[in-house]
């Protein structure tokens, strides 16, 4: 069902496009505008001496061509179609009226070869339509779909589209309710530019279809922000508002052919904003820290109706921003799921796939979850769960409180400042290094970081590292070194810490510990040693942690040449 | 200021082009003057201008019995493929002036079959090969019957700004007939037309393009 909103929006939109035609590009009659071909067209595409406007396309007599008395031939060339994994119409090759555009468009046919004349009329400026953007060629996937049937069950079908009754009346279907290319020219009338039939400032022509949800209140659709910074972009208009859907689409010689982007590679879309130069933030200087989302490394094999094991392993912008819903960042405070990461798909906590995630974490577990990538480094645990989404299960022996609160409340190192009962974001600890949660100005979220594992501060998982605020900076953001150090929660935290200079990853698996793998050991307090430093007491010993209730247990393991044979802590 | 020598060469030129140049806005040097013509390698001895098409007395009427400016040439009786709209629509059979044109110009009724015309009917047509035979096939042509401004489609300019084209009221209703955009008694444009094609004028009195 359609919001009320969205026809007020569509038409305040069109009525905006109508009511400020740019006045310099106003031809209101065709001998106005490059479609006159006659020796008085104002182009430089013209005839060396016809006078006759009309009849490069039609002629009153004998023509033997088609409605509008067509003069021309159609043209014999077999043409790529647009495809796309979205597009749903799937149409074959050009009909209708399309056919008459393409007989000179496509540049097989002499301008001036028309039915009605025995010998071409001569062009002054070369007999074909040049190259350049009026010269489709007959390579069509770079350009948008026509001759398709727009009827409402496609726009049904495809969630994305209003039904085409709610076309106004300057975007017109062919008979049969194709779209041709008529509906978004006219050949006679060059008012907007382009010889568009509703501007494209501000979108309006474009989402007189296409209704991208989100679109009217993201910064995309409405910052006044000028992109004359940018020094890669090829935009029409002056504000990103003003550009709206040109700002990453080309409708015709479109680089990235399917949905049509501007650029072949996914990210260059956002980066020739986002570089620093239009948007607020910089993201392009965060790709180029040694860890992080890497959109760069990757081309071609995101798709958005991907699925989580059918597809490679990638990293696009679009895998956890929707660009058509983004809202700008908030500065500060916690939200189940940021506003840049708005209607973008995820997958719960339970294991289901939602369309729109509803917790930043269910973006995460996408790709982290149940089909994970592998990630380059990765500590070893006793117990081996690449499953994220089975680490922070409710259930589980510990986690971090990602998709739960702790349920112990006893977290004695925690920073008094932090509630007990306090969720995170995955962004607490995976972020960048100089974001705002970083006390930098940098952007918040997880596109780089000088620290591995794409952590917001240092955390040093190198055995044999002496003990310093520095080394362990991202535990001590939350948890109280001093607590640490003053043996609050662990008897003996100072000795294995500081004296034996042993990390806090060789006991500790900080994201949690999934039943679904736990051995014999507890894994209370997100124990899951690291057995590439934890060895077992002899061969038939596993490794294990007992846990005997609060602050006390055993432990059965070696480590740094120390035999642990059911040591006990505590009472 | 024009210098005396330039005035000359105009005037010389003007009147070098009134002498030369036959009037065409006179049907008597155009090519619907057929009096003694030889049309095709067939001589129409008939010295009368205006009796092919017209006659003073006893002229014809219409199906429903009206006069039609005083008609004289015999009326085709084919039946004509129509020029379809983009929106589907056949047009309707030629009416009025328009039929009689199409009474030559159909290619399939006699040029020489004209009342008062016993002694030396040929049964010549125009050829096939020429472009004043429309054929029965109109789907090509432009429609005609048709009224204006269309009732469905905009982008029509009103009639009021016309400075050539004419449109015929039938019954009320103005219609686009082939008299809209020719006059057969004028051929001083070429092809009959009543507005220059330069610019493509004549379209463009109609088509607000």
């Amino acid at each position: 069902m359609k919001r009320p909103t969205d026809r007020i929006f569509l038409t305040a939109l069109v009525a905006a496009a109508f009511c400020c035609p740019p006045a310099a590009f106003a031809q209101d009659h065709v001998a106005d505008t490059a479609h006159n071909l006659s020796a008085s067209g104002p182009g430089d595409i013209r005839a060396q001496s016809e006078e006759q406007i009309c009849i490069f396309c039609h002629a009153p007599l004998n023509t033997g061509g088609a409605t509008p008395l067509w003069n021309r031939e159609s043209s014999a060339a077999s043409y790529n179609i647009y495809r796309s994994s979205t597009f749903d119409a799937a149409p074959g090759q050009p009909t209708g009226s399309s056919k008459l555009c393409l007989s000179c468009h496509d540049g097989t046919i002499a301008l001036g070869r028309v039915l009605s004349r025995r010998d071409r009329i001569r062009l002054a400026g070369g007999d074909f339509i040049p190259s350049g953007l009026a010269n489709l060629g007959t390579d069509l996937s770079d350009d948008h779909p026509i001759s398709f049937h727009y009827t409402s069950g496609l726009a049904a079908s495809d969630r994305q589209l209003r039904s085409p009754s709610s076309l106004p009346r300057e975007i017109k279907l062919d008979p049969s309710s194709q779209l041709q290319c008529t509906a978004c020219h006219d050949a006679h009338r060059n008012a907007y530019r382009m010889f568009l039939t509703v501007s494209d400032e501000y979108g309006a022509l474009c989402v007189a279809c296409h209704d991208m949800d989100g679109w009217e209140s993201s910064p995309h659709s409405t910052a006044g922000t000028a992109v004359s910074g940018s020094t890669t972009g090829e935009w029409p208009f002056d504000t990103v508002a003003q550009n709206a859907c040109r700002s990453c689409h080309r409708t015709h010689a479109a680089g990235g052919h399917e949905r049509l982007m501007i650029s072949r590679n996914e990210e260059d879309n956002c980066l020739s904003c986002h570089d620093g130069r239009v948007a607020r933030y910089n993201i392009l200087a965060e790709l180029d820290k040694p860890a992080g989302h890497h959109p760069r490394r990757y081309s071609g094999i995101h798709d958005p109706v991907e699925t989580l094991a059918g597809s490679r392993p990638h990293v696009e912008c679009s895998d956890c921003h929707n660009p058509h819903a983004v809202d700008a960042p908030a500065r500060q405070g916690y939200a189940a799921i940021g506003a840049t990461m708005q209607k973008v798909p995820g997958l719960t906590s339970g294991g289901s796939y939602v369309q729109e995630a509803q917790f930043e974490y269910e973006v995460c577990f996408r790709c982290h979850g149940d089909a994970p990538v592998p990630i380059r480094r990765r500590v070893a645990r006793q117990a081996n769960q690449p499953n994220l989404r089975l680490k922070f299960t409710s259930g589980n022996p510990s986690f971090h409180p990602i998709v739960t609160a702790s349920p112990s409340g006893d977290t004695v190192s925690l920073d008094p400042t932090i509630p007990s009962g306090t969720l995170i974001r995955c962004t607490d600890c995976h972020n960048s290094d100089s974001g705002p949660r970083a006390g930098g100005t940098g952007p918040d979220g997880p596109h780089g970081s000088t620290h591995d594992y794409l952590l917001e501060r240092r955390y040093t998982v190198r055995d044999n590292t002496p003990e310093s605020a520095f080394d362990y900076a991202l535990c001590y953001k939350c948890h109280s070194r001093a607590s640490i150090l003053a043996n609050e929660s662990f008897p003996t935290h100072a000795l294995h810490v500081r004296d034996f200079n042993s990390p806090c990853s060789v006991c500790h698996d900080p994201h949690g510990i999934s039943t679904v793998v736990a051995t014999s050991s507890d894994h209370t307090h997100l124990i899951n040693f690291d057995p590439t430093v934890v060895r077992p007491l002899d061969a038939n010993t596993p490794v294990s942690f007992r846990d005997y209730g609060k602050f006390a247990g055993t432990c059965t393991l070696t480590c740094h040449g120390y035999a642990h044979d059911d040591t006990e802590y505590g009472n | 200021m024009l210098s005396n020598w330039r005035l000359t060469a105009a005037f010389t030129a003007v009147l070098a082009a009134t002498t030369m140049a036959q009037d065409m806005s006179k049907i008597v040097n155009t090519s619907h003057n057929m009096t003694n013509l030889d049309v095709w390698g067939v001589v129409i001895p008939e010295d009368r201008i205006c009796l092919p098409c017209h006659v003073s007395h006893n002229a014809r009427t219409d199906d429903n019995g009206q006069a039609m400016v005083l008609w004289n040439h015999a009326i085709t009786d084919q039946t004509f493929e129509m020029y379809t709209t983009a929106a589907g629509n056949q047009g309707r059979q030629p009416e009025g002036s328009s039929k009689m044109c199409l009474s030559c110009h159909d290619g399939a009724t006699a040029i020489d079959d004209f009342g008062g015309n016993t002694d030396f009917f040929s049964n010549v047509k125009i050829p096939a090969d020429s472009l004043s035979n429309l054929g029965t096939d109109l789907r090509d042509d432009h429609p005609i019957g048709v009224e204006y401004p269309p009732p469905d489609l905009t982008g029509y300019n009103d009639k009021s700004t016309f400075t050539g084209a004419k449109l015929i009221t039938i019954n009320g209703v103005d219609r686009v007939e082939c008299t809209s955009c020719h006059d057969p008694h004028d051929d001083s444009l070429g092809m009959f037309l009543r507005q220059t094609m330069a610019g493509s004028a004549l379209c463009l009195e109609c088509h607000n393009k």
